[in-house]
């Protein structure tokens, strides 16, 4: 209640806290934190979009007025984005509020944007590059975009933000970190020098891993769960091949966009020991990092492992020494063929040391014989192998020992070397076998590696141990003694363990034994001083840093973990680099990698994505391919044959790309600003506020949700929210109205309303409120864009109850043709084979027809948004059984709590309560701001900055000193427009003292550098050439001012927007352009001079006119919010309207218990001052200093000083002129049967109570009441509708029925409009048998009499049968009109009325309680007819207005402003009568005009009217511009 | 229909009693309740219209002569002298009188000999021993009286028998001993008349000992599954499932070997199956699981499949119009190119047979309609592609 913010008493007593959260940055909720920070408090604007603007901003039109819906938002962006007290928080959420009011402490998740919102320019360079393509949801998903995306072109923040669900588990699976959704995306796009580079982020041998990994990332991968992982290591093998062979185009995608900075050398050195995957890699990073790096290798090749472990077979060494050179090519000295024998003596000249001499010791078997020449390890074998010493296996009979993939390779290369000796020689091949003491189930070999070796011709002996070697006399090996097993429980590795089964020894012939058992470092350089692992075998590391226990010794590879992989030994090497580089440059070293959400893809997302036809299962496209068996083993050739182009884009294509943003980096390195961090982390911050605002808005129905009527069955049936973005310019095709099937333009589009509205099988009791006019909207767009169409709208009634929007309506119809049809649309099918749909449905006759269309636009219903029911529990606040906050009856914008007491210092506003149009929302944003305003009265301004300028200098006096600072923005201009030669051109222009190029103007760097070069040239003009000035010219502005310029010796000229973006192919003659703008910038800013604002004081008393319902609200709340304020009413008593109004809502809610509260709390307050009988006589004066005579009861006047007016002065019930109203006492207006059921007229109609016996018996005896709607509304003499006469009627009709079930009710009607939730009255009325019959505008209703019987004949619609109805009461619904003074009024406010009569707001839509001349403000039904709440909400809202002047200390004008040249002025009066603002004046007897500068706007409508060139705007002199054309038509020659 | 039900609805609004007993509205409704699944005030108008009728038999207006009718009226007919009594309402009520006679004499629709339901058992193959009254049976198939009387379509419970037998499921029938299940009469709002029949039947099944009861026919499924709780007050206690919902769970099983046939079928939700009882997986399931059947859906199939024309009892009240709604039904089966119309009714595989004889294009397509347990057993016996 109005009077329930008995908070603002309390507030005064409590530390309050001046800030407030507002939540949901749509329209209402930018309305509330301006508000809000106009009011001196501090306004936390927080969403959960990455961009503030709502639905709103998504909207094509508005109506009644057809405006620009982004060109009205815009503005109202830009300022919420540039206020200082509004914080604007967007991608973030709320999770908890605690605290009480006053003083609240909200905790709001900020979700990783990945993008720097501070830094980032908006200039799409991240997007331009990102591989990944999601559906526009801005668009509706009518179009796409990237993962790096701007939510829409005007989108504050003006910044780019990253969609990314998590790590990819291919990712995560990886000990590199690989980041493989990414390079795979950019194969996708066939960019295959740029999937090079992602790759070598994290991995330096894509060659060597594309062979021979055991890719865990295959076995994470999300496809699996689909039907086969993506073949990723095939994928990466094909990268790593093509940059092979494209040289080129691998280095340009290397070459950075701009100069990049030199890598600083840091002189100090690391010595690395052992040149394996991890020392090499731990050598690539350290040198990039500025260090000096040696590579120290024991043998005569480096590559470690890699080089000498691995068969040639698997990984040419040709191809592994390419990557191995790229490292040491960046300028690492490698020692071959030097053995290091003590790590820790390297100190002496190192300044760290990273040991990763991996693990090449043999591990023997321990059985006698092992000693003997033919007894080999798989190491020594392989090893001496790949530096070419073969040794003699031709013929040979060669056993293996082991089942690890180091037994197949040995089995494998054996046999390869064997064969080619033996053909060589033309003689018998070596027999070649595997003996393993389990069985092929529990081998640890590699499925391919098995397999291949097999189709080798390699034998297997499963189950078989050996136990001795025997050798012949000459002490060669002849054979293997072994013993078989058995498996017995599983052992520690989950295996069962192998058992010996006595007595089974048995001989196996062999000439060569190759022992595969194992192997680990071989430690002889590193001395015992270094820790060892528990087992004694590996060097101990800190797992985080992968330092030893000696300082400045670190270690990695094998030689920490035992054999492993190459990935492993690379991890371990960019771990280790990571720790080293912090070592040697002091800083802390590393902790553990952050914990970041890894990406799980659920079976349920699975199904429904293979449901919308995204994924279609699809195997491997790019199988191995390997050499043929019998062809493979007479050599050493690569067995795994290449990939080719077209495979491995089609199996990228297979990657579900479930992290969404793949981190594939290209957005690193394309953004210049540096401004991408893909590390960012969810954050928790704390807000302490006062208050908390709930505008988080709406969301459209589904379009399915009457499957009836084809949305997603038939293409060509859209919502009208899509149609709304087809509609739009910056839509998917540009405005240009197309089917989505075909691309066609459509020329019969049906409109069918009430999709999800109105219809309790969808859970959707209540009327969206806005789907009637938005249709007509869409309607009248679609035929201006084309006027072949041919709109046709289905509905139930046509709800057009707000301003203006009768008459819209009816221009629809008459003018635009639209075609309006009474009849719900029951079935939509598709022609097949054509795209067109069938509608079908009944018409007025009654017939079913079936008509075909070209496109069908589902009109759906407004529901709160998803995750609504959360975030009310969270704040205590009680939802309805729809869904939305209630709010709390005869109290807009606060809250009920679920036990139905009503919340404090949480209030809502906008469609979270009850669905309806923006004008309502913008009016309760600010009701809402009002009452926190009111709450934290005390604490106005304790939170809010201001800006503190420096004396500005004065440069009146010297000559004009210019400066030129030419923006890159990037590659944006830079790439386009050859800066440095503008620059120089530039410089050479006349008083350019100083001209510069930046990489970007706008940043913090470059700004302060802007100050500074002033002072040291003295500079005193300043022009930037960059990009559009309505985002940035503050930016700049403030800067110059800070280094002492008065802000408008500036000027910029816009070569991004206006040059290089749209001369994008042509350089040069973007170049010239870019000179040409320059050239007139600087001639203007030689032109220009210091531009004083004008301020002016504000006296901080109200005056409220009328002393109705609103009027008394907007009074209390100017009074709460800590202003003096005078209400004036003409009449004897306060109440206006309310006095008349007394049937309770059937929702709750005593409108008398209402009038008293409100009485009584206006007389109580002390800074208000009540004058009734008193009229205003004259108005004077203008914002801020008003001066009021008014004309008291007792005939004296007064004159009252004020700084704004609120005008609350009502509006009247119409007295119905037809229907024999005043004839027949039966006969009553909605009004007077009120006063008759609330028993109130006994004695004003006395003539009834005669008959009757009083008011209480009458009404026993009524058996028929008939109803008559929209007397004196929609007719030609009031041509809107009166908005509150349905829903009265249904009120007083339920009230009788209430009282006398049995009493027939009719409502003879036109289009019941019943908006919202008060359908539910609708239903209800029905329910209770209340009849409602339809009548047609020109078949009006008529009443007779006939001996005193009155009788209604009805032409009953869409039958067209006459009823005649016998009535005992008939119930005119009059409308409302305008009060006939409120032109006086008028013209003294110098405020327009509308072409109705009442009064006539700044902006339909934006600005419904201002007036365009600042200081004015309007609320209630002199605004047009509105319910209780929907006043009081105006009240409160028109309050805030009012209360953000009155309690600024003065006014600023805007700088911008005009003036007038008295000599040249002759006093026509013209710029009087053109100014809108009524910032012109020309007093009787001047000899020239004034502008009141507090007044003027700025617009320069005054300067076009003078023909005498009196008029001037500062800032945009004559000659100034002059100069600028001159400067231009020059350089143009 | 003179008003539609929009109207019909506004004349009760306004109390025009007279007007609408007169009207010939509520006997051609098919009860297919397409309008109250569209109507957002969740109005169920196949209640409505059968209140209606019953509301006219329980006043007197059921009457088979039109000058008895005028002279009910005669009161309102001098206030509206325009009224025209139409003499097919009276034809068609004296039509339904007959059929409501016949089925509490003969307990089925056709007045034959009620122990020749198995009549059509007579010429297969070979009847599965224990098809007729089989103590504890763990499935009842019950036939309904259009299948068992109606030679053309004899061959719905020849293919459900034949598919039952071939899957190993232990059924019988009730023979003799089953009676109409009173869907005729519920809906010439007559349901009081049918209890008798409702007690009957499920008392016959419990005797012997079944666990549950199946219906190639959805008219008697929806009897069974919606109604008879109601007029018995309680559950039966039986679980009663559709055909298709049960040839779906014994393909689930496995149970159901069938061969390929290459075929581009189209299926028709009956309204009692589909709208009126929510089964509109179960035969897309099965029609989906025989090999190289393509489904290919109508532009108005599911929530939103219109009747084929035989619903309600317009088959005897006023053939005329069962015609037209069953070419229309036949149009949109042309447009998708369907080779066979599927349903699961042997009602709707009647009308639309008859359609597809009168409708040019479907007879030039060598369009075929069947029910799913018949393409079920075809494809059984493997001869799919004849």
């Amino acid at each position: 209640m109005i009077l329930g913010d008995e908070m603002a008493i309390e507030s005064s007593r409590n530390g309050n806290v001046g800030a407030v959260l507002v939540i949901g940055a749509g329209i209402g909720g930018i309305q509330a934190s301006l508000d809000l920070a106009e009011a001196g408090l501090k306004v936390y604007l927080l969403d959960k979009s990455p961009a503030i603007g709502g639905t709103m901003a998504q909207l094509d039109k508005t109506f009644p007025t057809n405006d620009c819906s982004m060109c009205i938002l815009s503005p109202k962006l830009v300022d919420c984005g540039r206020h200082l007290n509004i914080e604007v928080m967007t991608y973030a959420e709320l999770e908890s509020v605690e605290g009480k009011p006053g003083d609240f402490t909200a905790r709001v998740r900020q979700k990783p944007r990945y993008v720097i919102v501070d830094e980032c320019t908006g200039c799409g360079d991240c997007a331009a590059v990102c591989p990944i393509v999601r559906a526009d949801q801005f668009n509706v998903g009518l179009s796409e975009r990237r993962a790096a995306y701007k939510l829409y072109p005007q989108a504050i923040p003006n910044a780019y933000v990253i969609e990314k669900r998590g790590i990819a588990p291919c990712r995560d699976a990886c000990p590199t970190g690989q980041r493989a959704q990414g390079y795979i995306a950019l194969i996708q796009e066939g960019r295959f020098a740029d999937a090079y580079r992602t790759i070598k982020e994290d991995n330096p041998f894509p060659a060597v891993c594309g062979r021979v990994c055991n890719h865990v990332c295959e076995t994470a991968c999300s496809r699996g769960k689909v039907d086969e992982p993506v073949s990723i290591m095939r994928l990466k093998r094909f990268i790593a091949d093509w940059a092979f062979e494209h040289p080129e185009e691998v280095t340009e995608a290397f070459r950075p966009k701009v100069e990049a900075e030199e890598v600083k050398l840091t002189g100090k050195r690391v010595a690395i020991v052992g040149s394996g995957p991890a020392g090499l890699t731990v050598a690539q990073d350290l040198k990039l990092k500025g260090h000096d790096v040696t590579v120290f290798e024991a043998l005569s090749v480096a590559g470690g492992m890699m080089r000498v472990g691995i068969p040639e077979y698997r990984l040419p060494a040709e191809i592994l020494q390419r990557e191995i050179d790229e490292i040491i090519n960046l300028g690492i000295e490698l020692k071959l063929n030097t053995q290091v024998d003590d790590v820790v003596a390297l100190k002496e000249e190192y300044d760290a040391i990273f040991v990763g001499v991996g693990a090449h010791e043999d591990v023997r078997p321990p059985i006698p014989g092992v000693e003997l020449p033919q007894m080999l390890s798989a190491n020594d074998f392989l090893r001496e192998v790949n530096v070419g010493y073969y040794p003699d296996l031709m013929g040979k009979k060669v056993v293996v020992l082991g089942g690890g993939d180091v037994a197949m390779d040995a089995a494998c290369t054996a046999l390869r070397i064997g064969t080619m000796q033996a053909d060589e020689r033309d003689s018998e091949p070596p027999e070649v076998r595997i003996a393993y003491r389990r069985t092929d189930a529990e081998m640890p070999a590699q499925e391919t590696e098995y397999r291949q070796a097999i189709e080798d011709g390699v034998g297997f002996d499963w189950l078989v141990s050996p136990v001795e070697v025997v050798a012949d006399e000459e002490g060669n090996v002849c054979g293997l003694t072994c013993c078989r097993m058995e498996l017995g429980e599983p052992d520690e590795s989950g295996r069962r363990r192998p058992m010996p089964i006595k007595g089974s020894e048995f001989m196996m012939e062999a000439d060569v034994i190759i022992s595969a058992i194992g192997a680990r470092p071989n430690l002889t350089c590193v001395p015992e001083s270094v820790t060892r692992t528990s087992n004694g075998r590996q060097i101990a590391v800190d797992e985080n840093t992968m330092m030893t226990n000696v300082e400045g010794i670190f270690a990695g590879g094998d030689a920490v973990t035992g054999m492993a992989f190459v990935v492993d030994a690379i991890g371990a090497g960019h771990r280790a680099a990571r720790a080293i580089d912090a070592y040697l440059l002091g800083k802390p070293m590393p902790g553990p990698e952050p914990e970041l959400p890894v990406v799980e893809l659920t079976e349920e997302e699975i199904a429904a994505r293979r449901e919308a036809g995204e994924i279609v299962e699809v195997p491997r496209v790019c199988t191995l391919v390997e050499v043929a068996a019998d062809e493979r083993v007479h050599s050493l050739c690569e067995v795994s044959g290449p990939v080719s182009e077209e495979e491995a884009i089609a199996e990228a294509q297979r990657c579900l790309q479930c992290g969404i943003c793949s981190e594939c980096n290209q957005c690193v390195y394309a953004c210049q600003k540096h401004c991408i961090d893909h590390t960012m982390q969810e954050e928790t911050i704390e807000l302490n506020v006062g208050a908390v605002i709930l505008v988080p808005g709406l969301e459209t129905m589904p379009g399915d949700v009457r499957p009836e009527l084809g949305y997603g069955r038939c293409a060509n049936v859209v919502t009208s929210i899509e149609f709304e973005r087809m509609l739009s310019a910056s839509g998917p095709w540009g405005g240009v109205v197309q089917r989505p099937s075909d691309g066609k333009h459509p020329r019969k589009v049906a409109f069918v309303q009430c999709v999800g509205s109105r219809d309790i099988t969808c859970d959707q009791g209540y009327c969206s409120s806005v789907c009637c006019m938005y249709a007509t909207k869409e309607a009248i767009i679609a035929k201006e864009h084309d006027p072949d169409i041919e709109p046709a709208i289905f509905y139930i009634d046509v709800r057009s109850f707000g301003k203006g929007f009768e008459r819209y309506i009816e221009r629809a119809e008459q003018e635009h043709g639209v075609r309006y049809m009474r009849s719900l649309v029951s079935m939509v099918t598709e022609v097949p084979g054509t795209g067109n749909l069938r509608l079908k449905y009944a018409t007025p006759d009654g017939s079913n027809i079936e008509e075909e269309f070209d496109l069908v636009v589902l009109s759906i219903g407004l529901r709160p948004p998803e995750g609504t029911q959360e975030l009310a529990e969270r704040l205590g606040a009680a939802v309805n059984e729809y869904g939305f906050v209630e709010s709390a009856t005869l109290q807009p914008t606060r809250v009920n709590r679920p036990d139905g007491s009503v919340a404090s210092g949480i209030f809502v506003a906008g469609a979270f309560s009850e669905p309806k149009d923006i004008p309502e929302t913008v009016i309760e944003a600010s009701c809402a701001a009002a009452r926190a305003s009111a709450l934290l009265a005390d604490a106005r301004g304790t939170l809010t900055q201001e800006q503190v300028w420096p004396e500005e200098k004065d440069v009146s006096q010297e000559p004009p000193r210019v400066g030129v600072f030419v923006c890159h923005c990037g590659i944006n201009i830079g790439s386009v427009v050859d800066v440095p030669e503008v620059i120089d051109f530039a410089a050479d222009l006349p008083e350019v003292v100083y001209a510069e190029q930046n990489l970007y103007t706008c940043s913090q760097d470059t700004q302060q550098r802007i100050g500074e070069l002033i002072e040291e040239h003295n500079l005193n003009r300043v022009v930037v050439a960059s990009c559009t000035p309505r985002t940035h010219e503050p930016l700049f502005q403030e800067t110059i001012r800070s280094a002492g310029l008065n802000p408008h010796l500036f000027h910029m000229a816009n070569i991004r927007e206006q040059d290089s973006w749209v001369h994008r192919r042509d350089p040069e003659v973007a170049t010239e352009k870019a000179k040409e703008l320059v050239t007139m910038a600087v001639a203007k800013a030689r032109q220009l001079c210091p531009v004083q604002q004008g301020v002016s004081a504000v006296n901080h008393h109200a005056l409220v006119i009328g002393g109705g319902l609103a009027g008394m609200t907007a009074t209390l709340s100017i009074a709460e919010q800590g202003c003096d304020v005078t209400l004036v009413e003409r009449e004897k008593e306060l109440g206006g309207n309310l006095r008349h109004i007394y049937t309770p809502l059937p929702g709750g809610g005593d409108p008398q218990e209402l009038l008293q509260r409100t009485i009584e709390a206006v007389s109580a307050n002390p800074r208000i001052t009540v004058l009734t009988e008193t009229e205003v006589a004259e108005m004077g004066g203008y914002v801020g200093q008003y001066r009021t005579m008014v004309q008291l009861a007792d005939g004296r006047q007064e004159e009252i000083e004020h700084g704004v007016v609120v005008v609350a002065t009502g509006a009247q019930e119409i007295e119905p002129q037809e229907y024999l109203y005043g004839e027949h006492p039966q006969i009553v207006t909605q009004r007077e049967l009120e006063e008759m059921l609330a028993g109130s007229r006994k004695q004003e109609a006395g003539d009834i109570d005669q008959e009757s016996g009083g008011p209480s018996d009458r009404k026993e005896n009524l058996q028929s009441v008939v109803m008559i709607q929209c007397v004196g509304s929609r007719d030609e003499e009031h041509p809107y509708c009166s908005r509150i006469c349905c829903t009265e009627a249904i009120k007083n009709a339920l009230a009788i029925k209430e009282r006398s079930p049995d009493t027939d009710v009719y409502i003879l009607y036109r289009d019941i409009r019943t908006f919202g939730f008060k359908e539910q009255y609708y239903r209800e009325a029905r329910q209770k048998g209340v009849i409602f019959l339809q009548w047609d505008k020109d078949k009006k209703p008529g009443v007779t009499t006939e001996d005193g019987q009155l009788r209604v004949d009805v032409v009953v619609q869409p039958e067209g049968e006459t009823f005649t109805l016998d009535a005992d009461l008939v119930v005119l619904s009059a409308g409302i009109e305008p009060n006939v003074d409120n032109e006086v009024l008028a013209q003294r406010l110098k405020v327009p009325l509308s072409e109705d009569g009442f009064f006539l707001e700044a902006h339909v839509k934006l600005r419904p309680l201002d007036f365009a001349a600042d200081g004015v403000y309007l609320c209630g039904i002199a605004h047009s007819p509105r319910f209780l709440d929907e006043t009081i909400a105006q009240a409160y809202g028109a309050a805030v207005h009012a209360v953000s002047l009155l309690t600024k200390e003065e006014l600023d004008s805007t700088a911008i402003v005009a003036s007038v040249d008295p000599l040249l002025c002759t006093a026509c009066g013209l710029c009087v009568d053109a100014c809108p603002y009524g910032a012109r004046v020309l007093e009787p007897d001047a000899t020239h005009a004034e502008v009141i500068e507090v007044l003027c706007q700025g617009c320069g409508a005054c300067v076009v009217a003078c023909p005498n060139k009196a008029s001037q705007q500062k800032g945009f002199g004559m000659g100034q511009v002059y100069q600028m054309l001159e400067a231009m038509a020059v350089t143009s020659g | 229909m003179e008003y539609g039900p929009d109207r019909v609805l506004r004349l009760i609004q306004f109390g025009q009693r007279e007007r609408i007993l007169s009207s010939r509205d509520p006997w051609l409704c098919f009860g297919c309740e397409m309008c109250g699944a569209h109507c957002p005030n969740d109005i169920d108008i196949n209640e409505v219209m059968i209140a209606l009728k019953e509301i006219a038999g329980e006043e007197g207006y059921r009457v088979e002569d039109c000058r008895q009718l005028r002279e009910l009226l005669a009161d309102y007919l001098s206030q509206r002298p325009e009224t025209v009594i139409d003499e097919r309402l009276c034809k068609g009520i004296g039509r339904l009188n007959n059929l409501s006679q016949t089925i509490n004499t003969s307990h089925n629709i056709t007045g034959e000999d009620n122990d020749n339901r198995l009549i059509w058992s007579q010429n297969l193959e070979h009847a599965p021993l224990g098809l007729e009254g089989k103590r504890g049976a763990e499935t009842i198939y019950f036939v309904g009286c259009v299948a068992s009387f109606f030679p053309r379509s004899y061959r719905v419970p020849q293919s459900f028998i034949s598919v039952l037998e071939a899957s190993g499921v232990d059924f019988t029938t009730l023979g003799g001993q089953e009676w109409c299940c009173g869907y005729p009469l519920l809906s010439m709002g007559r349901l009081k008349e049918a209890e008798k029949l409702i007690k009957h039947n499920v008392i016959q099944v419990k005797e012997l000992g079944a666990s549950r009861v199946t219906f190639a026919c959805p008219s008697c499924y929806h009897m069974w599954k919606f109604i008879y709780p109601d007029v018995l007050g309680e559950e039966p206690g039986i679980e009663v499932l559709h055909a298709t919902e049960l040839l779906a769970e014994l393909i689930a099983q496995g149970a159901i070997p069938m061969g390929r046939m290459d075929l581009r079928v189209t299926y028709h939700d009956p309204c009692d199956l589909g709208r009126k009882s929510g089964v509109f997986d179960a035969p897309r399931q099965v029609l989906s699981s025989i090999p190289g059947v393509t489904l290919a859906e109508l532009s108005s199939s599911g929530q939103i499949s219109e009747c084929c024309g035989g619903g309600g009892n317009l088959e005897s009240f006023d053939p005329d119009v069962l015609f037209e709604v069953s070419r229309r039904r036949v149009d949109r089966a042309c447009e998708v190119e369907a080779q066979v119309i599927a349903s699961a009714c042997q009602q709707c595989e009647r009308t639309l047979t008859s359609a597809v004889r009168r409708h040019e294009g479907a007879r030039r397509a060598r369009m075929r309609v069947m029910d799913v347990t018949e393409l079920v057993w075809k494809a059984i016996e493997g001869n799919g592609n004849e």
